[in-house]
């Protein structure tokens, strides 16, 4: 069964009484990859990774994992499954063990050993109640659950959401070593370090529809960054305009703020020549990137 | 069953199920051990009882000294006993799934390889054990009350009334279960539960009052419950095949909607 694509998604689509979620959506996820699914909040990200779990039926299309249908062979799938929701919610007056051995006899073929392990790597006790817990540690847990045993496909929504930069890095080198192991991951992420770090291929979904799938470990260009300057007096925003890289210039005052896509060396000679006081980069959000790439 | 959705039902509600099994002792004690005290006097007090009053407890007894299926009857199975298992019936069967759905821990249930059917039936079963061990709390009392006070009760018929409450508390329960598993949503289940109970207690109530209303005592629960009855006369299988079979639409129900319907919205 393993040996069909993980992920197979053809013309899904879901709509909430007459407003779709998401419309004609159609990727395919291959065996051994690590799989972004990047988009805006709203854009239909989790509605995908609920019907992939068969939590909610598509309207339209299908769905299938490891050559399975994900509504009619739902149980058979999660067998090879490992799943990480966004907001996880876990059994308060359990604790990590407890939760463990609980969903290892709903079914889960749970690797005891690998268990100590990422309990150890990730430094959290599985002796503690849950609800004792802190959010990241909560998050421990959810991750641990999700990896126990070693599933062929693990699906995993917003993963590193409240873990600090230590046990992102931790969380980095698990996905890896599942992938080393030749298992899947398909991934939602907001954050451009954790994409580029671990993903092969990302999909950018907004609005419910699929903009583009990219390879990001070879052709996919990130530098995208957005400068505000700030002069003596106005500037002429001419002196910008006709740099190939610049785009959606705007002036307050004697503030300039500019989009720079690849080369900054051009821009930078310019800016020099006028003789700035200030020099401040904005945070670039991973959709900002892709909804420049597209230009959507 | 051991740590699964079944034996997770039962864990988190413990608490709950020891209390009202201590209360349920506790009634039956009290109940069996003042029987004698008012054993003689308790006839004239139900002959100046208004109408409402014989149509909220059933037919009242005319003889001068009653007896322990009677008294029973009249002070516990006929009104305390029913309302305490329907509000208990009505928790259970919004809270068995609707919990875990309000809380989203059904998630991490649903990843995992366990059908929506099995856990519906695991759920369904941990409500029927959960009644289960509380009504046979009440009988318990009460089979202990008959050896400590003079309390000489037919427990064969004290047995037969209290499956019959709790086969009117799983009706009730499973109404609830299947109207949750319909909707997704536990406080609306309780609402609609909470009516369901309120306006069949209603027309059980019309219909003693006015031969008119006669008829209404068909379409409530309350009317295949009687317990009182029970006690006295022994098990009614029309009633009970009643309320199994509205139990067992109702549990199909509830496996059908919940089978199909989206859940994590």
């Amino acid at each position: 069964m393993t040996t069909d694509l993980p992920i197979k998604i053809k013309g899904f689509s879901k709509t909430y009484g007459a407003s779709p979620a998401v419309e004609d959506l159609t990727l395919m996820v291959e065996k051994g990859e690590v799989f972004g699914f990047l988009g805006p909040n709203g854009a239909g990200k989790s509605t995908t990774i609920k019907s992939l779990l068969n939590f909610l039926a598509p309207s339209d299309g299908k769905i299938s994992i490891f050559g399975l249908d994900s509504v009619k062979n739902s149980v058979e799938i999660k067998k090879h499954i490992g799943y990480l929701a966004g907001d996880i919610s876990l059994y308060d007056s359990m604790s990590g063990i407890q939760l463990i051995r609980y969903l290892t006899r709903l079914g889960r073929n749970t690797n005891w050993a690998y268990v100590e392990t990422l309990a150890k790597n990730l430094q959290i006790s599985l002796e503690a109640k849950i609800g004792t817990l802190s959010k990241g540690n909560k998050q421990k847990i959810g991750l641990i659950q999700a990896f126990m045993h070693q599933p062929a496909l693990l699906i995993l929504d917003e993963p590193t959401s409240g873990l600090d930069p230590l046990m992102k890095q931790i969380f980095y080198e698990m996905v890896l070593e599942m992938k080393d192991m030749g298992n899947t991951i398909f991934v939602s992420s907001h954050d451009l370090n954790e994409v580029q770090t671990i993903c092969d291929k990302a999909a950018f979904i907004k609005s419910g529809k699929l903009i583009g799938i990219e390879n990001i470990k070879e052709n996919f260009d990130f530098s995208i960054r957005r400068y505000t300057v700030t002069f003596d007096q106005p500037v002429n925003t001419k002196e910008f305009t006709n740099i190939s890289s610049v785009s959606d210039i705007t002036q307050s005052e004697n503030k300039l703020t500019l989009t720079v896509s690849g080369n900054v060396s051009e821009v930078l000679s310019k800016l020099s020549d006028l003789h700035p006081v200030d020099l401040s980069e904005e945070d670039t959000s991973l959709e900002d990137i892709f909804m420049k790439y597209y230009e959507v | 069953m051991l740590n699964t959705t079944f034996h997770i039902y039962l864990i988190s509600r413990w608490k709950s199920i020891a209390v009202w099994s201590i209360c349920m002792i506790a009634l039956a004690l009290v109940f069996t051990a003042i029987y004698d005290s008012f054993k003689g006097e308790f006839t004239d007090m139900l002959d100046n009882a208004p109408k409402l009053m014989e149509a909220m407890l059933g037919p009242f007894p005319t003889d001068s000294i009653i007896s322990p299926e009677i008294w029973l009857g009249i002070e516990l199975y006929g009104l305390l006993f029913p309302i305490i298992f329907a509000a208990i019936a009505i928790s259970a069967g919004a809270s068995a799934v609707g919990l875990e759905e309000d809380s989203g821990t059904i998630e991490l249930v649903l990843a995992s390889p366990i059908s929506r059917e099995r856990i519906i039936l695991e759920k369904s079963l941990a409500i029927l054990a959960q009644l289960a061990i509380i009504s046979a709390c009440l009988w318990l009392g009460i089979a202990m009350g008959s050896f400590l006070f003079p309390f000489d009760v037919s427990l064969s018929n004290v047995l037969s009334a209290t499956i019959t409450g709790c086969i009117f508390g799983l009706t009730i329960s499973y109404v609830t279960l299947a109207i949750q598993a319909l909707n997704g949503k536990k406080g609306f289940a309780l609402a609609i539960g909470s009516c369901f109970v309120g306006i069949s207690y209603i027309f059980y109530v019309l219909s003693g009052l006015s031969d008119n209303l006669d008829s209404l005592k068909y379409v409530s629960i309350f009317s295949y419950y009687d317990g009182p009855g029970v006690l006295v006369n022994g098990l009614n299988a029309t009633s009970l095949i009643v309320m199994v079979g509205l139990s067992a639409v109702c549990f199909i129900a509830a496996l059908y909607a919940f089978k199909r319907r989206d859940i994590g919205v």
